[in-house]
């Protein structure tokens, strides 16, 4: 499996107290969109500002595209495009002007930076306002240039921090299309976001974080193999009297808990028959919730960080 | 490769900004004002110009050349933080060092072209209207007077560039930059004016009775401790050393047809306000690079 980018105990640790990003060992395969998905302040900002070479950090080391993150970090930036959170673009020039200001930055002489701009633009589909000023954009047209930015270099590798934030559903929509085709031309794609349900499927390798560590990383499906095996229904009852009895009784359907005063059975499959049997032999019980745990992308999260 | 390319967008902006516009219309509206009032009390035919349009041109330069330094200065930074301007061109591949070395040739054109340019056209209009001859020793002259205001506006820059630096909005270094400019400029002469009376005394009075010569010196000294100290607080603004300038090379060419001062001689005696201006930026430039240069966009 071909890496594109690779870290090994990488830290940062602001003013000698605030661990950031605390020995993170990340791993991620070319040609994959790898959600970095975690809470605000997970470390998730670091760790690409780490990455890129815009943070140095405290211990470790760590390769992108085979290039040094400390001591080649020029080099990455030529190579990956960058979208960072909080970014903004020059309002008082227009969107090809912006564009074509980015594009010389990273080298690209004025003709051949000319022609990119105006493709770019044609991707993110701003091409009819690119000579609008930035200042009359809406947010999803400045998240869409930021895009167009990123893809100037015609980068190997993109990585894109909370690039969702403030697009309505139609953009988010037209975002994660335009992300499944920029992979099927080879490119790879990093993105960071805490907001789960909204990239969690066009990802397919996933990478966890809680404050500064990776809980876990790898392709979702072998992640939900994992998870998988803990699909189960969960019952919880209250007994008013009879608990002992009704414990008793619950065990020799699956696994149980008492929870708050309640009983919580777990069960690998539907066991509502066997239940409802217990019901009419024992008095005074009440089911207070009944729930399925699925393996969605939003549960994996939850298992790996609260249950883990 | 970075640096080009930061130099010839901030020219850009540089001269087509609000704030440049606004400052060549207050420039105008102050010259043509004047010239208006000098026309209005009819203007008298000069041979010499240069002294007095020096003397009066001087005053608006040394405003207008710290204003200039705050005006590009507070933001250079701090705006483009606050903007998330910043993170979007660093994370192209350029060094931090390029861009603010960028910025500041920038507007080392800026200054120098806008103060250079604006002084020989108001010597070409002075001269137009008082009439008189410009010999190249004037130029000389005016040229080292707008190399002073170059300076001048160059230590103003430096200081607004470090609060920007610091800054994570461009309000807050423009606070301070304008408390700095407000109390060099307008406060300290006032500051320096108490602090000369608290240490000279008041003026000598009751001396009526006292002998005319033994009066004078009494007044002659206590002009003396008065002006010393007024004039050592002065010195802690740089628009103290950039008067100084203009005061010398105006005096030295009020009495160049006795020829009592040669202007190499002039030069001699101005030269260590001109390293003072020159130090300021030397210090505090290298001081703000390195320390944006060093910091960590979270």
């Amino acid at each position: 499996m071909e890496l594109v980018v690779e870290t090994k105990n990488l830290t940062k640790v602001y003013e000698g107290k605030v661990v950031a990003v605390d020995n993170v060992d990340l791993k991620v395969p070319k040609g994959v969109i790898a959600g970095l998905i975690g809470h605000n302040g997970a470390g998730k900002t670091t760790l690409i500002s780490m990455l890129v070479g815009l943070t140095l950090p405290t211990k470790g080391s760590g390769k992108v595209l085979g290039y040094d993150i400390i001591k080649e970090s020029l080099k990455i930036r030529r190579k990956v495009g960058l979208l960072p959170e909080g970014f903004g673009f020059y309002d008082h020039m227009t969107a090809h002007q912006n564009l074509l200001y980015l594009a010389e930055l990273n080298g690209i002489k004025r003709e051949e930076a000319e022609r990119k701009v105006v493709e770019v633009l044609k991707i993110v589909g701003l091409e009819e306002q690119k000579d609008l000023k930035v200042k009359a954009f809406s947010r999803g047209m400045k998240q869409r240039l930021g895009i167009a930015q990123a893809l100037l270099k015609d980068p190997q590798l993109l990585i894109l921090d909370e690039p969702t934030v403030g697009i309505d559903p139609e953009g988010a929509i037209g975002f994660k299309m335009l992300m499944k085709r920029l992979v099927s031309e080879g490119k790879t794609i990093i993105l960071s976001t805490h907001l789960l349900h909204e990239l969690g499927d066009v990802c397919d390798y996933i990478i966890l974080m809680k404050q500064g560590k990776i809980l876990t990383q790898g392709f979702l499906k072998d992640l939900q193999k994992e998870y998988e095996e803990r699909k189960g229904y969960v019952y919880e009852i209250k007994a008013r009297r009879n608990a002992e009895k009704l414990s008793e009784e619950l065990r020799k359907i699956g696994e149980v808990e008492l929870k708050n005063g309640k009983i919580v059975l777990k069960c690998e499959k539907d066991s509502t028959e066997e239940i409802n049997s217990v019901f009419k032999k024992i008095d005074g019980l009440v089911l207070e919730e009944f729930r399925v745990i699925e393996p969605s992308l939003e549960n994996l999260f939850l298992y790996y960080y609260y249950e883990r | 490769m970075g640096f080009t390319v930061v130099l010839k967008k901030e020219l850009r902006d540089m001269f087509t900004s609000k704030r440049f516009i606004v400052l060549v219309v207050v420039f105008l509206v102050f010259y043509i004002a004047g010239f208006f009032y000098l026309a209005s009390i009819g203007l008298p035919q000069i041979r010499n110009p240069i002294p007095f349009f020096l003397s009066s041109y001087g005053r608006v330069l040394s405003l207008m050349a710290s204003l200039l330094g705050v005006a590009f200065g507070y933001d250079a930074i701090a705006g483009e933080r606050e903007r998330g301007t910043l993170r979007i061109v660093l994370a192209q591949p350029i060094y931090r060092d390029s861009l603010a070395l960028g910025k500041l040739a920038a507007f080392l054109v800026l200054t120098t072209t806008s103060i250079y340019a604006s002084t020989f056209i108001s010597l070409g209009v002075f001269v137009a209207g008082f009439g008189g001859a410009v010999t190249d020793q004037d130029i000389i002259r005016v040229s080292l007077v707008a190399l002073a205001a170059v300076l001048l506006s160059l230590v103003y820059y430096s200081v607004s560039l470090l609060f920007s630096v610091f800054s994570k909005k461009a309000s807050h270094s423009a606070m301070l930059s304008l408390a700095v400019w407000i109390l060099l400029v307008a406060v300290l002469p006032l500051i320096a004016t108490m602090v000369a009376v608290s240490v000279a005394g008041p003026p000598p009075r009751g001396l009526r009775g006292v002998p005319q010569k033994q009066r004078a010196a009494i007044i002659k000294e206590w002009s003396r401790r008065f002006n010393q100290a007024r004039s050592t607080v002065m010195k802690i603004s740089p628009n103290t050393f950039f008067e100084m300038i203009v005061f010398t090379i105006v005096r030295e060419a009020a009495s160049q047809s006795g020829k009592t001062i040669p202007l190499y001689e002039a030069l001699s005696s101005i030269a260590p306000s001109y390293a003072i201006l020159a130090i300021v930026p030397l210090v505090l430039l290298p001081v703000g690079f390195i320390i944006f240069v060093r910091q960590e966009e979270k």
